[in-house]
């Protein structure tokens, strides 16, 4: 199972394995308080798209076509996000205030679809 | 020997080393937490200091251990040096006065509260630390320096102090070649230690003159822009008044915390840090932070 949190809120423990899913670190947050598992980077979008993105909800499907794309070029992060789901819960950590328009939501989304056509 | 030296508040060791230190391949400030380290050499024979912060951001004390031989560390030396280098004594409660509105910019001050803009111990130390890494991103500067301090500073038990002009008196572009630095930034640094060994030129003194008239004679010696020009007044003159506007780093950093959609040119990063006036360096050193925190490089309190 896949959940996502902002890294502003506390880990719990059933959290499962944290996965922090941005390039940059979130602002004013200890690793003690990140509770992190794993960092990684490479699956975020690229600085060009989010900076494009900006954040800005009417962009919001463009972007998600856009970073999919993207992560259609990154099979060794995707992998490893889906081995991890596979195994138990696993919470995909990130920045964004918007908590819905944001790209842990598109990574959820894709990494969820890959593992169901691998258990189908 | 320890010393115990009492900043004023709030002062943050470990913030302020990180800003002196930039980056994990500098060998000559080294940051381990939760100690401060480097080895001067002012007259030659090296002494190391280890410096470690020991009460709270608000009621700050440090301990110093001055480690080498006997005698070539007075007490009021080591301070005066560590007081330079890691501002110890500055007030800055016009900066903060300043940070208390809400320009996004501010909130970097309130999250490092307790950095002190670091200085570098001497002007010459600011010049060839500047010219080394002219173009280059900050890791590899920091290596061709470390190189350098490896080659041609005081040792004290397998650390090295930053070379002084003099100590590169014997030194020949090609063995700078050999480390790594182009030929033009060999030159330009053999030029400038020559110059300063023989006396044709007092670096020291340019801490006696108005900014404008420091940035311009930078600007007038050899293989010197206006970055590095910027970079010296900042670092080695502690101008804080200075923000090096053409810094590609800084002027990256600015559009991550202001969610630029492009970086600002020089231009326009003048315009947006203006408005911090005296304390526009100082804004600089927050820039830093927050790109190594960015990195995962930081990890605060």
């Amino acid at each position: 199972m896949i959940r996502l949190k902002r890294a502003y809120e506390d880990a719990a423990t059933d959290d499962g394995r944290r996965v922090l899913v941005e390039r940059l670190w979130p602002r004013g947050v200890t690793k003690e308080r990140a509770a992190l598992d794993l960092w990684l980077k490479d699956v975020a979008p690229s600085r060009e798209l989010r900076t494009w993105f900006a954040h800005d909800p009417a962009k919001w499907a463009e972007f998600r076509r856009r970073y999919r794309e993207e992560l259609d070029g990154r099979e060794d992060e995707v992998a490893q996000l889906v081995d991890l789901s596979r195994e138990g819960t696993v919470t995909f950590v990130y920045g964004a205030r918007d908590e819905e328009h944001n790209a842990a939501v598109v990574l959820k989304e894709y990494v969820e679809e890959r593992l169901a056509k691998k258990t189908a | 020997m320890r010393i115990t030296l009492t900043p004023t508040a709030p002062f943050r060791l470990d913030l302020t080393a990180l800003a002196l230190r930039r980056d994990a391949a500098n060998v000559v400030d080294r940051w381990r937490p939760p100690t401060y380290r480097r080895v001067f050499a002012p007259d030659g024979a090296a002494f190391e200091v280890v410096v470690q912060q020991h009460a709270p951001t608000e009621e700050p004390r440090l301990t110093v251990d001055v480690l080498g031989p006997e005698g070539v560390y007075p007490t009021q030396q080591v301070a005066a040096l560590l007081s330079t280098v890691l501002g110890l004594d500055l007030d800055l409660g016009a900066f903060y006065a300043a940070a208390a509105n809400d320009d996004p910019l501010a909130e970097l001050a309130r999250r490092f509260a307790g950095l002190r803009p670091p200085l570098l111990p001497t002007v010459f130390e600011a010049l060839v630390s500047g010219v080394a890494c002219q173009q280059l991103s900050l890791a590899v500067g920091m290596r061709l320096l470390a190189r350098l301090a490896a080659a041609y500073g005081a040792e004290h038990e397998g650390h090295h102090a930053f070379p002084r002009p003099e100590d590169l008196s014997s030194a020949e572009p090609q063995h700078l070649r050999a480390m790594g630095f182009s030929l033009r930034k060999s030159e330009t640094i053999l030029h400038l230690a020559g110059a300063a060994t023989e006396g044709r030129l007092d670096l020291e003194s340019l801490r006696g003159v108005d900014t404008g008239t420091a940035v311009a004679n930078l600007m007038d010696l050899p293989g010197i822009g206006r970055w590095t020009a910027h970079y010296v007044a900042l670092r080695g003159l502690g101008r804080l008044e200075v923000f090096p506007v053409d810094d590609v780093g800084a002027q990256n950093k600015l559009q991550d915390v202001l969610d630029l959609e492009q970086r600002p040119g020089s231009e326009e990063t003048r315009r947006i840090v203006d408005r911090w006036g005296a304390y526009q360096g100082f804004l600089y050193f927050h820039l830093l932070l927050d790109g190594l925190e960015r990195r995962g490089m930081l990890d605060p309190a």
